[in-house]
């Protein structure tokens, strides 16, 4: 949990300096009641009639030091201050940049056993709450304990006799302050339980708001609303209530402590004889107690918030510390141009499962052909194309990409070789020429316009007001889903890769564009490996060779008429979409 | 548009300012200000309405406490110039230092006391304003119509009743008392300290518009840099968003060179601007704090020499620097209340936003409830609708169906057949023409009698967090186990309920994630059948299930269809094909309507659909 904190190394030299000056802080501004102690007990007194005795020279120069012991404090809280807030922003940026790294270098095992959700969380939220730790550590973290050490210290040193109050009250304070933690701690939690719940049965009530006013149930889930929202209420007015009780009676203890000092000095005077400066030491000494006490209570603010901090910490360094299933190789294999795929006997079992995802799997692609994949949901189809690019390594058997095995290449090699298109399309904020330039920065005007065009894209992009200039608002929003898909797959042409996988991605364009588009595919990558996945039999009947999963395996592959004819599951699959006529007219 | 002009090349695109990425997450905007403030004010104000006797208490406790502690100090002062005589050789009265001592005793003690009885009905006053507040939003998402929720997304509804809510609680619960003991106290110190020297309140109230003015002048600069932070961590944070969320993109396209690039320059700006605000917010206290230490110097000077002069005693020295700090802590908590009232009373008026909403035209008394009689045959007529009134969507719609038909609803995306489902149970209003059933105008109708008539069963399966049970009788409360039952087998899903551990009793976890995507659409099925409808709608998209439960799906499906009146939105070409009546809709218009093999005759829309699934693929590849 703590390693994270070994990142503030660098700053060691600031961290010294600001917490000296928060020490320094603390120093000088106990030295105010000090000052008060000696203009009393130098400056001031009563004559022998009572009248008052002042030494106007002793007061002015106790006073300018006074002065400048306020200015100095107030200098040195200020030069802490700018160092803390130096070393928490640098610290925060380094961490920031690591994690980010570092989720770059993940596979697709590591992405989904933490999830997207999580990292950002880790990456944003995270990161906030130790960046204020750092700010809290460099300042109150170090002033309260200077002010209560510090402040026991002068107050011993001014008058022992007066402390002896002390005695009670800090044990009692002490004792309060671990009570009210320890009572308010599951108090909270269940405020946190029941406020979730509040917020689940709205949310339900939000999403299902068709199906309630459907069947009529809107009474029953105002009773349902109701009974969370008294719940969370009472809750609340318990917490409340117990701050109510501890907030008054850490005041009335703080000043039932300052009458005690005065006791103790009454009594010191009238029967100990003590002597006059008694008074001046009373003044100083009932602010340093105070001071005391206060500074117990900021320590154990302090202690309990740390744990909360610190569990920020331990997540952020989880996922620094998480190993890469899929490692890189740092040179770049020798391989010839082509763009064959073979697949020889692929399993893969994901990591903690019983069964195999695929098993198997064996089938060549080579250059000039469309290979089509097809089964139903959960038949392995897209597993099989995300050992391609290595996302996942094969638990049996082997990939080869021309003659190499995937895993000797560079990963960056190899991925340049593949031009995918994944089932959903994904875009970034950005133009629509900076999507199309994800993979070749340098790609000319030209080749975004052929691959535009090739993708069906072309007119919908220029009857744009700013034509490839148009914003692409986070996550694509603003175009369409058959829109945001061909941009997709005109992304993948830029590259001009020798081995095109489309998973899938044909489904969210109408018959006639999906047509169009694998027309132009035909028609303009003649030399180039096609691997399509689908479920439309409409899509695949034309493929030179398809490829039927069934569970994880490959059920028979072969061309369309011959599956037709002796593969059950492909008939199975096509007459569910198709009649038996249509299926003839090939 | 000429082929140069279509864009600029790459360089110059780059210096397009790029839309600002923003994060999803809730970052609170710190210095949000209200809209209308006098009006959302008094509006506020009308909840402590019923609540007055606890309020007036409240205040009075409060006065009372804070009274108290204001007298303290000064009471107490006497007791340290009591003892201060034997600087002048005098004698001290102990007897009289005790009764000092008593009475301040008393006198913290009952404060504390009274501050203890305000905090404990304070607490009851303001969650009670915040019980109701909650009650009055869910109340009201109940009745107004559905084009408001679909209108806004759950997040932005969700976050009035939860953090705008607690917003406000915070504001009734701390704020209010804050500033009554303020005041209170401001007031009272300032008396108390006249009391004792005019030249000394002099100063102390002096420092009083040079804090103010120093606050102002560093929260200016502060909230600037507070902006400029929270912009930047928004871009940050949304970048990490995008680039986590597509990581899988990042990598095949070998994007992540740039993309760490543009991430460190993002991250620079925002380490800059985080220091910034931290160093300038973490200035305001230093600097406050060094006033207050000059108005302690200067009352321990000024102080002295009034003592010198005879003006005042010692222990009025004492009590004055307690005064001080005293007067300082309201004063200091100015700042910050202003923000807390800003950001409450903008809450306020987002809260009142969802308030004030339009209801639904409520149902007439002479509404028809008993549709018993009524047959499920369904007319429209001339139908007019659109959501956006400046949209056109339905111009003028017109189909008949009879009882026991089955009308399939083809057509490509956002042609509009949701629509038709809105406007069948009566979710939105019509903007012309009319739909009947059994020959009864839907708008004379019941809404809760008509909504009984239809069965739904839509794509999106909405499953609540009760058990299997809770949800299958969600339409019908009082079904017997044995009907229950009953639909079980119909619809396939008995074997896999069976086999759980708690069988129909399972709960299902918040959004039902404890079992598949197949399972929770045949418990919708299943949920629908039990009520018996006389009319179904049905959505056919069945996504990502497995071909096995497709089947059952799909005959669960047909099974209900058998001799009721249903609405398929259909994607299946079987029952396109069996349907009694296509009607083909496209950017919200019926274009077509007819059989299966009318419309194919007819050569059109419908039967270019139909044929482009084969035309391209007879292309070798």
């Amino acid at each position: 949990m703590f390693k994270l904190f070994k990142n503030l190394k660098p700053y060691v030299l600031f961290i010294i300096i600001g917490v000296s000056f928060v020490a320094a802080q603390g120093i000088l501004e106990l030295q105010l009641p000090d000052m008060l102690k000696q203009i009393i007990n130098e400056g001031l007194s009563l004559s022998e009639d009572g009248a008052p005795v002042i030494d106007t020279a002793v007061v002015f120069r106790k006073s300018a030091i006074m002065l400048g012991f306020a200015v100095l404090a107030s200098v040195c809280a200020l030069i802490s201050s700018y160092f803390a807030a130096k070393v928490a922003a640098a610290f925060s940026k380094d961490v920031r940049r690591k994690l980010f790294s570092k989720v770059q270098t993940f596979s697709a095992t590591e992405l989904d056993s933490f999830g997207t959700a999580t990292l950002i969380n880790r990456s944003t939220n995270d990161i906030t709450q130790v960046q204020q730790l750092v700010v809290m550590l460099m300042r109150v973290a170090i002033f309260a304990p200077v002010m209560l050490i510090g402040g026991t210290v002068m107050a011993f040193k001014t008058d022992i006799r007066m402390t002896a109050v002390l005695l009670i009250s800090v044990p009692l304070i002490a004792i309060g302050a671990v009570v009210m933690l320890k009572v308010s701690f599951p108090v909270f939690k269940q405020i946190q339980t029941r406020t979730d719940k509040l917020t689940a049965v709205m949310r339900e009530n939000l999403t299902g708001v068709r199906v309630i006013r459907a069947f009529n149930r809107e009474e029953t889930e105002k009773e349902r609303f109701d009974k969370a929202n008294k719940d969370l209420t009472k809750s609340l007015i318990f917490a409340y209530r117990i701050m109510a009780v501890a907030i008054p009676l850490v005041m009335l203890l703080m000043n039932f402590t300052a009458i005690g000092v005065t006791f103790t000095v009454a009594r010191g005077v009238t029967s100990a004889g003590w002597d006059p400066s008694a008074v001046g030491n009373m003044v100083a000494v009932s602010e340093y107690v105070f001071h005391i006490m206060f500074s117990i209570l900021v320590v154990g603010m302090i202690a309990s918030m740390i744990p909360r901090a610190v569990v920020s910490a331990g997540r952020i360094q989880q996922v620094l510390d998480s190993e890469v299933s899929i490692k890189d190789n740092p040179y770049a294999a020798d391989c010839p141009a082509g763009g064959i795929v073979e697949f020889d006997n692929v399993g893969l079992r994901f990591a903690g499962a019983d069964k195999f995802a695929v098993r198997n799997i064996s089938f060549t692609a080579k250059p000039g052909t469309v290979t089509a994949i097809i089964g139903s949901t959960g038949s392995g189809k897209s597993t099989i194309v995300n050992l391609l690019p290595r996302f996942y390594d094969v638990t049996e058997g082997s990939i080869k990409v021309d003659g190499v095995d995937v895993r000797d290449y560079n990963l960056m090699q190899l991925r340049a070789k593949l031009g995918f298109v994944p089932q959903k399309a994904l875009l970034f904020t950005g133009t629509i020429a900076d999507n199309l330039r994800f993979q070749k920065e340098d790609a000319s005007d030209e080749e975004i316009t052929a691959a535009a065009k090739m993708a069906e894209a072309y007119d919908f992009i220029t009857k744009k007001e700013d034509g490839f200039d148009s914003i692409v608002t986070q996550g694509g929003t603003n175009f369409s889903g058959g829109q945001k898909q061909r941009l997709a797959i005109a992304r993948a042409f830029v590259g001009k890769p020798e081995i095109y996988v489309f998973d899938d991605c044909f489904s969210a364009l109408d018959f006639k564009t999906d047509a169009k588009v694998r027309q132009n595919i035909s028609q303009n990558l003649k030399g180039a490996t096609v691997i399509i996945i689908a479920q439309r039999i409409s899509t695949v009947m034309s493929a030179d060779n398809i490829i039927v999963l069934d569970d994880g395996n490959i059920a028979m592959q072969g061309r369309h008429e011959e599956l037709l004819k002796k593969c059950d599951v492909y008939r199975e699959i096509a007459l569910s979409q198709l009649s038996e006529e249509e299926l003839g007219n090939v | 548009m000429s082929e140069k002009n279509k864009f600029k090349n790459g360089q110059a695109a780059a210096k397009i300012k790029k839309p600002q990425r923003k994060s999803s997450q809730n970052i609170e905007g710190k210095f949000e200000k209200p809209k209308n403030f006098k009006a959302t004010l008094k509006r506020l104000a009308v909840y402590l309405k019923p609540q007055i006797p606890a309020l007036i208490l409240i205040i009075a406790l409060i006065a009372v406490s804070t009274l108290l502690s204001v007298l303290a100090p000064k009471i107490l002062g006497k007791a340290t110039t009591e003892l201060f005589k034997i600087t002048g050789g005098g004698t001290v009265d102990f007897a009289y230092i005790l009764k000092i001592l008593a009475i301040c005793l008393v006198l913290y003690g009952l404060s504390s006391l009274f501050t203890f009885f305000s905090g404990f009905i304070t607490a009851k006053m303001a969650q009670n304003i915040v019980y109701d507040m909650r009650r009055q939003i869910h109340d009201k998402l109940d009745r107004v119509p559905l084009k408001y929720h679909d209108s806004y997304t759950h997040g932005e509804i969700l976050s009035r009743v939860t953090n705008d809510i607690e917003t406000i609680n915070w504001s009734f619960q701390e704020s209010l008392t804050q500033i009554l003991k303020g005041i209170i106290t401001i007031i009272g110190v300032l008396v108390m300290m006249l009391t004792i020297s005019v030249w000394l309140t002099l100063i102390v109230a002096v420092s009083v518009p040079i804090l103010a003015l120093i606050t102002m002048k560093i929260a200016k600069v502060s909230q600037k840099q507070f902006v400029e932070q929270q912009k930047e961590l928004g871009e940050i944070n949304g970048y990490i968003e995008e680039m986590y969320t597509g990581q899988r993109i990042v990598k095949l396209f070998n994007y992540e060179d740039r993309a760490q690039k543009e991430f460190d320059e993002i991250n620079i700006r925002l380490q800059t601007a985080g220091r910034r605000a931290q160093f300038y917010s973490g200035s305001i206290m230093p600097v406050l704090k060094f006033v207050n230490n000059l108005v302690y110097v200067a009352i321990c000077l000024v102080g002295a020499l009034l003592f010198g002069q005879g003006k005042i005693d010692i222990g009025n020295i004492t009590a004055f620097i307690t005064y001080s700090k005293q007067f300082a802590q309201p004063i200091n908590e100015t700042a910050q209340i202003s923000n807390v009232i800003q950001s409450t009373l903008a809450a306020a008026e987002r809260v009142f936003e969802v308030l004030d909403e339009a209801e639904e035209v409520p149902d007439t008394e002479d509404s028809l409830k008993d549709t018993a009689g009524l047959l499920p045959n369904v007319r429209f007529e001339g139908v007019k609708f659109s959501y956006n009134p400046e949209i056109p969507l339905i111009e003028d719609m017109s189909f008949s169906v009879r009882e026991g038909a089955t009308i399939a609803i083809v057509g490509p995306t956002g042609a509009g057949k949701t629509t038709l489902v809105n406007l069948l149970m009566r979710f939105y209003e019509l903007n012309g023409g009319s739909i009947s059933v059994g020959g009864v105008r839907t708008t004379q109708i019941n809404r809760h009698n008509l909504r009984n008539m239809f069965g739904m069963v839509l794509q999106d399966t909405w499953l609540f967090s009760g058990t299997i049970r809770e949800n299958l009788v969600y339409g019908k409360p009082d079904a017997t186990d044995e009907e229950i039952r009953e639909v079980l087998k119909k619809v396939h899903i008995e074997h896999f309920i069976d086999t759980l551990p708690d069988g129909l009793d399972t709960v299902l976890k918040e959004d039902a994630g404890n079992i598949s995507i197949g399972q929770r659409q045949l418990i919708t099925i299943a949920r629908a059948v039990l009520t018996d409808p006389q009319i179904l709608i049905l959505d056919e998209a069945t996504s990502s299930v497995d071909t096995r439960t497709e089947k059952y799906i799909q005959e669960a499906m047909t099974a209900m269809m058998e001799g009721r009146t249903s609405f398929v939105i259909a994607h299946r070409l079987s029952t396109i094909k069996n349907a009694d009546l296509i009607l083909v809709m496209n950017k919200g218009r019926l274009i077509e309507q007819g059989t299966h093999a009318e419309l194919l005759a007819r050569k059109g829309f419908y039967a270019d659909l139909y044929n482009s699934q084969f035309r391209i693929s007879k292309n070798p590849a």
